[in-house]
């Protein structure tokens, strides 16, 4: 049970980890990274580092998305006002 | 029991995973990942109840407070319309 449960959380990274390079889409990129940020969570925990899994969801899947998805509004701002800087 | 209930959460993240990737629009990838995290949430409970150790349910709770922030924030990014990149 539990090893093709590892492999398919395994599997399941590597498409994620590749998604989140090929979408052309730059908001769709950041959810697929989300994902996998996730999955890397999970496959902490399935290898029993309960500290390294709670680092992971606290930084990759909550706070680096968080951070991505600022920075890509802020950027969209941006260019919406035309060029880099004010006035 | 716990197996088959693991098995089963597996395979509705594996159906929610194939939606993020070929979801046409960018709405569903957001409503596929936050199912996604929820039912790997419920994952993680089972696994702390199958590892027999208290400890990994810290984890199952700091993940659900956090994908619930994650998803305000997209569903934030979607206030002003500011949609296609």
């Amino acid at each position: 049970m539990n090893g093709f449960a590892h492999i398919a959380v395994l599997a399941m990274i590597i498409i994620a980890g590749f998604y989140a390079v090929w979408f052309r889409d730059l908001l769709s990129s950041v959810i697929s990274l989300a994902v996998f940020s996730l999955l890397l969570s999970l496959e902490f925990f399935i290898l029993q580092a309960p500290d390294v899994a709670i680092a992971e969801a606290a930084i990759g899947a909550g706070l680096s998305t968080a951070i991505y998805i600022i920075a890509l509004r802020a950027c969209n701002a941006l260019k919406k006002s035309g060029g880099g800087d004010r006035k | 029991m716990i197996t088959a209930m693991i098995w089963t959460l597996m395979i509705s993240a594996a159906l929610g995973f194939w939606r993020v990737i070929v979801g046409p629009t960018v709405p569903d990838r957001i409503v596929a990942a936050d199912a996604l995290s929820i039912i790997l949430t419920t994952t993680l409970a089972l696994l702390g109840l199958v590892f027999n150790n208290p400890v990994f349910l810290d984890i199952a709770i700091a993940f659900a407070v956090l994908a619930f922030a994650d998803v305000l924030i997209m569903a934030k990014f979607f206030e002003h319309g500011e949609l296609h990149l």
